[in-house]
């Protein structure tokens, strides 16, 4: 298949994935709670987003702290993650996209969401493959406010499980 | 005043980039002006500053030493599922070619491996030196020099060097 053809396959493909798809009604996020993001969502981000190759790197849009990434301090390196660091984390979250009508059009959802679900093209690739995903659904509930929820709580728990580099049967 | 002060300004802007590094003098700045020849020079350093490959990078014995470990054997898996390997040379580089597009591998002498394939990201990486191993704890979602990231100082924006053992 030709290049052009191969466009143009895709782009009839992701309009008729929008025209099927429910419209999302909009709704005004919350304040967003730095201390919730630090327990639920960070475990989640920290590996799957944060590397020093992705948004760890201080020069792209949304800029991440994390362990194994980039720190605010040369200091910090090998130290836990700190209140600071996950609370600008928070505020970059919720810079990319000020002014988002509803959690599931915010840009931090729909860039890493595959295109074939309705995301956004994203640099490093598909990171949900659908809105059934665990981090999806953990990062979806605490821009909605909503990350106390015992379904909340478990899917970024299950997120969290997936992606973590220290499990607790690994040793040291 | 303000006029005058916004001249100076102007002027010291245009004078600080003339004076600006180029490329060429960042890239001298980092690897020297005269670099040796060969795949075991500048180990440590960033490849892609000069290079093109598809990874490369330096592994040492442990994060201080001051040369790089060679015979260490890394085990690259990307996304699709495809592993292949590569053999640090006496310097602890490694590099990675892509030279076709017929699928495999085949690791050469000098630290360099052959690949028949484009790598896609993100890549996973595990180190094995004899009975010492080490596994990335992180993913590369698109990073191919390692030490880009690894450098030789840990810092707010690097881990350190690539190392298969801690300090005694």
């Amino acid at each position: 298949m030709s290049a052009p053809t191969r466009a143009w396959a895709a782009t009839l493909a992701i309009a008729l994935a929008a025209c099927g798809a429910e419209p999302i009604p909009e709704r005004p996020l919350p304040a967003l709670d730095a201390e919730a993001y630090a327990s639920r969502v960070h475990p989640v981000l920290r590996v799957s987003c944060a590397s020093l190759d992705c948004h760890g790197d201080p020069g792209r849009p949304l800029r991440l702290y994390a362990e194994d990434g980039l720190r605010a301090q040369d200091a910090l390196r090998g130290q836990p993650i700190t209140v600071d660091e996950t609370r600008w984390n928070a505020a970059a979250i919720a810079g990319v996209d000020p002014e988002a009508v509803a959690p599931d059009l915010h840009l931090a959802l729909t860039k890493p969401l595959a295109v074939a679900a309705g995301g956004l093209a994203h640099g490093g690739g598909d990171v949900w493959p659908d809105r059934e995903d665990p981090g999806y659904r953990c990062l979806r509930a605490w821009l909605a406010g909503e990350s106390e929820r015992p379904e909340s709580i478990a899917a970024c728990s299950e997120a969290a499980a997936a992606v973590d580099p220290y499990p607790p049967d690994a040793g040291p | 005043m303000d006029a005058l002060r916004c001249f100076a300004l102007v002027v010291a802007i245009a004078i600080g980039g003339c004076l600006g590094s180029t490329p060429d003098e960042r890239r001298a700045a980092e690897i020297g002006t005269d670099p040796p020849e060969g795949p075991e020079h500048n180990p440590g350093n960033d490849c892609s500053l000069c290079h093109d490959f598809a990874v490369a990078g330096t592994v040492y014995l442990r994060a201080t030493d001051a040369t790089g470990l060679g015979g260490a054997r890394l085990e690259i898996t990307d996304a699709q599922g495809r592993s292949f390997e590569a053999i640090t040379n006496p310097a602890g580089n490694f590099y990675v070619e892509v030279e076709s597009g017929e699928g495999g591998f085949s690791v050469r002498d000098e630290g360099r491996t052959e690949l028949g394939f484009d790598p896609a990201f993100p890549l996973h990486v595990r180190v094995t030196h004899g009975a010492l191993e080490q596994e990335m704890v992180t993913s590369i979602h698109r990073e191919r020099a390692c030490n880009a990231c690894h450098a030789a100082t840990p810092g707010a924006d690097s881990v350190g060097r690539v190392y298969l053992e801690a300090a005694p």
